[in-house]
């Protein structure tokens, strides 16, 4: 794959600031196969053949922020959701925790055919973390790596974001970009993507076509939701009769004792008061016990709490609590993303633990998720849990695969390295009977 | 070992399974999964037929439909292409006492294959090989695992495989639906029990879920000009000619249906070739038999463009309860100027969509077919997966081929797969 490399003198554009651009110009994809670019057929007639491709690498927020009008609209029409990378939740989650890191982000644009003398469309957004170790076996091994940027426990997915219709052209000019090599590292990591939808088979397709080294390092499934008919429907193919049953026994025996109530955030609430109920609550459950409640930490509490101000101002804040003579006993926090929703805290007070008010939360929750209007374009859930929760696994029936791929840049030590990953793994296991994870 | 397979329906009890070495804390105990569960192995077809009823009622609640390796399908290519293959089923059996009549269910079976050599590099690795057959008309080896049940059934089988009565080091499963509950199930056990694997060749196939209306689907598809220019086609060829679409009906005699896509498809490329399915005779008779019992069952789909009476486009689909497998296409050559193939395909675009059970149908093609690339908008991954059985060079296998293939490629530069 030709690529033709040029290195732009400092231009006197005063919209992109004083920082370092760099362009690689990307040969249009080999085959001149129209694009598949999946699930979203509206935006399938969009012929992008050829389109000229440029990768802009920001290294400062503050020159990112610049480009937040493009990212917004970028995620509005992105080929797969993923609200963890929207400008609104990355930008505040930079600035709490991207700070010992060396950050780069990769800014894959196009002239907009729309507006040819216009700003240019922003088509991929792949925000990187340099990192000197690759440390995806358990001695870190010194070979420079690229990662997608991830804080463990707050942003649990890293599916890069792709422009509908553009999707192949803005990958193949990311790989463009990385094989050039002018970031000096031989791997790159794509971790915690998705396994199957629009963008790995974007992926696969990229990589099948070019022959790329490539290796599946880590890869799980975790509960996802899809509506169906209804939520009678679903909740009875879900759980048995008897389960049923009993949650319906356990659900009256509170209503008996008490004032039950499902309360939803609705758009004229007072959020603050709900986001504070809700850390208070939190850290009075286990989470909070064993220091993993978000006021454990003050960057973590402040940043939900922006989070939480800035999704409910664009309505893409789902809370619901269900409470108990006023006092919450579960609480569960949701985020919306165009077509998909990420299930991203929840919590339940054990004292009432024999009544499983976490499940009959979730219940409610698939109830909303069918019936509610404004939220019943909703296609899916991720509930972004661990793949041994039993809860969530039991009642939300569908699954989606997350996994970790490593792929070599292009250069001989990193081709080396890629096919050697399981070989050292297996080395490690069975000569220092170390774990797959090396632990 | 071996000559205990031989006689055939040898069971293999399930042993307790190791502990792993799981690199997280599970939640669950692990131990119980393969725990009521026995493994039959059965390689002679007499055996095998005893097992029919319980087969289609497994195959009826599978978590994954494969028409390919449902009874009906299966034993008549066992009986046409399974003459010197060395096939043995595994049969995953769940002894519930439970039950009314107090016979094992049957939740699990996998075909497979035992080869001397390993193929998924370029040159032949002397390794003994397990893995789920493919005959030449099987386009998805997806195994059949009972709803309910898929945990265990999974834990059962790589029980088996552990156990090494096989006397295999590799398993490879081929074939398999990348975005299904079967791999979602592997990828959950490999996992768990952080089981090495290698993912050694995936590809992308043509897939169809309908839209709001047809419509709408093919604006989606299709490009103004190109559909002006189907219309243009089609209004060319009944200007020849009576120009009809036509579908099988149960009404109708399937014998003719056949005979005549047989004769169609053989007047192409296909039959210039010999690849076509009458160039062959025991193909033919697979075809015959497995049509046949499809339209008995009421699950086979044919379509017919037909100009003044003669097909000029045909098509033959197999259906798997919400889902529909594209079994054969063909067209006469002599219009390829007007299409007629596509113009067959639009009109079930037209049909699925007034159809309104069916939700998705696989095109069975490979990842560089032209027309459903482009009239199909939706991807299917199609994987090969190889892991270690039993020996334990297996795994030291499995953790090597990557690094083989690599070497492969860049000092012999070979392609990444064989051809």
């Amino acid at each position: 794959m030709k690529t033709i490399f040029t290195r732009r003198a400092k231009r006197a554009d005063s919209t992109n600031g004083p920082l370092t651009r760099r362009e690689v110009i990307g040969a249009p994809p080999p085959q001149a196969q129209r694009a598949a670019n999946g699930s979203r057929p509206s935006e399938g007639n969009v012929t992008t053949d050829g389109a000229k491709m440029s990768v802009v690498i920001v290294d400062d927020l503050t020159a990112l922020e610049k480009h937040i009008v493009a990212w917004e609209e970028l995620a509005a029409a992105a080929i797969e959701p993923n609200v963890f990378y929207e400008p609104w939740m990355l930008m505040p989650a930079l600035r709490a925790y991207g700070g010992a890191g060396r950050l780069l982000f990769a800014l894959v644009q196009t002239p907009d055919p729309a507006r040819p003398l216009g700003p240019p469309l922003l088509c991929g957004f792949f925000p990187l973390e340099l990192k000197d170790h690759y440390d995806g076996i358990s001695k870190g091994l010194p070979l420079k790596t690229l990662c997608l940027w991830r804080k463990v426990e707050m942003i649990y997915l890293c599916a890069p974001l792709l422009r509908a219709g553009y999707g192949r052209e803005a990958l193949a000019a990311f790989f463009d970009w990385l094989g050039a090599g002018d970031h000096h590292c031989s791997l790159m990591e794509f971790g915690f993507v998705t396994g199957e939808g629009p963008f790995h088979h974007l992926l696969l397709d990229y990589l099948n076509q070019h022959l790329k080294f490539t290796y599946v390092t880590e890869a799980f499934t975790r509960a996802l939701f899809r509506p169906a008919a209804d939520a009678e429907d679903y909740i009875r193919s879900a759980l048995g009769r008897f389960r049923r049953k009993e949650l319906r026994r356990l659900e009256k025996r509170l209503a008996e004792t008490g004032r039950l109530e499902y309360a939803t955030l609705e758009p004229g609430d007072n959020l603050d008061a709900w986001v504070e109920e809700f850390l208070e609550f939190e850290a009075n459950s286990w989470k909070g016990k064993g220091g993993r409640a978000l006021v454990s930490s003050e960057t973590d509490r402040m940043y939900f709490v922006e989070i939480a101000r800035e999704a409910f101002r664009r309505g893409k804040l789902m809370m619901l609590a269900l409470r108990f003579n006023g006092r919450p006993i579960a609480y569960k926090v949701n985020f919306l993303s165009g077509d998909g929703s990420f299930a991203f805290k929840i919590s339940f007070d054990e004292e009432y633990a024999r009544y499983s008010p976490g499940v009959l939360l979730e219940l409610e929750n698939i109830r909303l998720l069918h019936e509610r209007p404004q939220i019943s374009q909703i296609r899916w859930m991720d509930s972004c849990a661990n793949p041994d929760r039993f809860m969530i696994n039991q009642l939300w029936t569908d699954r989606r695969a997350i996994q970790t791929l490593v792929i070599s840049t292009g250069k001989r030590q990193g081709d080396l390295v890629v096919a050697a990953i399981p070989l050292l793994k297996w080395g490690n296991r069975r000569i220092f009977r170390r774990d797959l994870l090396g632990r | 070992m071996a000559n205990e397979m031989a006689i055939g329906g040898s069971v293999i009890d399930a042993p307790a399974p190791p502990l792993p070495r799981a690199s997280r804390p599970p939640a669950r105990d692990f131990t119980t999964y393969g725990a009521g569960m026995s493994v039959v192995v059965i390689n002679d077809l007499t055996a095998l037929e005893k097992y029919v009823p319980a087969w289609e009622d497994l195959a009826a609640n599978a978590i994954e439909p494969n028409a390919f390796y449902e009874p009906w399908m299966m034993m008549p290519a066992i009986r046409a292409f399974g003459a010197g293959r060395r096939l043995q089923f595994a049969l995953v059996l769940a002894n519930e006492p439970a039950r009314h009549d107090g016979a094992p269910l049957l939740c699990g079976i996998f075909p497979l294959e035992q080869q001397n050599h390993y193929q998924g590099l370029s040159r032949k690795l002397p390794f003994k090989t397990l893995r789920l057959w493919k005959h030449k008309y099987c386009y998805l080896c997806t195994p059949l695992v009972r709803e309910g049940y898929g945990q265990q059934v999974i834990a059962a089988f790589f029980d088996w495989l552990d156990a090494g009565s096989h006397d295999c080091s590799l398993m490879e499963f081929r074939f398999i639906a990348g975005d299904g509950l079967f791999n979602s199930l592997l990828i959950d056990y490999f996992e768990r029990h952080a089981k090495l694997h290698y993912i050694s060749m995936y590809f992308m196939r043509a897939m169809f879920r309908p839209t709001i209306d047809a419509d709408t689907y093919l604006c989606a598809a299709l490009s103004a000009k190109h559909r002006k220019m189907i219309r243009r086609q089609e209004r060319q060829l009944s200007e020849i000619g009576r120009l009809e679409y036509d579908a099988l009906t149960p009404d109708d005699d399937v014998a003719v249906w056949i005979e005549e896509f047989l004769r169609l498809e053989a007047s192409g490329w296909k039959g210039r070739e010999n690849s076509a399915i009458a160039s062959d005779e025991s193909d033919q008779s697979y075809f015959r038999s497995i049509a046949k019992e499809a339209f008995r069952r009421g699950r086979l789909s044919m379509l017919a463009l037909r100009l003044d009476g003669r097909p000029i486009a045909f098509k033959c689909d197999f259906h798997a309860w919400r889902g529909l497998f594209t079994f054969r296409i063909a067209f006469d050559e002599n219009y390829a100027r007007n299409s007629p193939g596509m113009l067959l395909e639009i009109e079930n675009v037209r049909r699925l969509h007034a159809r309104s059970q069916i939700e998705w149908v696989d095109s069975c093609n490979d990842s560089t077919n032209f027309m459903f690339n482009r009239l199909w908008l939706e991807r299917r991954t199609i994987l090969d997966v190889v892991v270690g059985a039993g020996k334990s060079w297996g795994d030291w296998m499995v953790a090597a081929i990557p690094l083989l293939k690599s070497l492969n490629r860049k000092l012999l530069r070979r392609g990444a797969f064989p051809q």
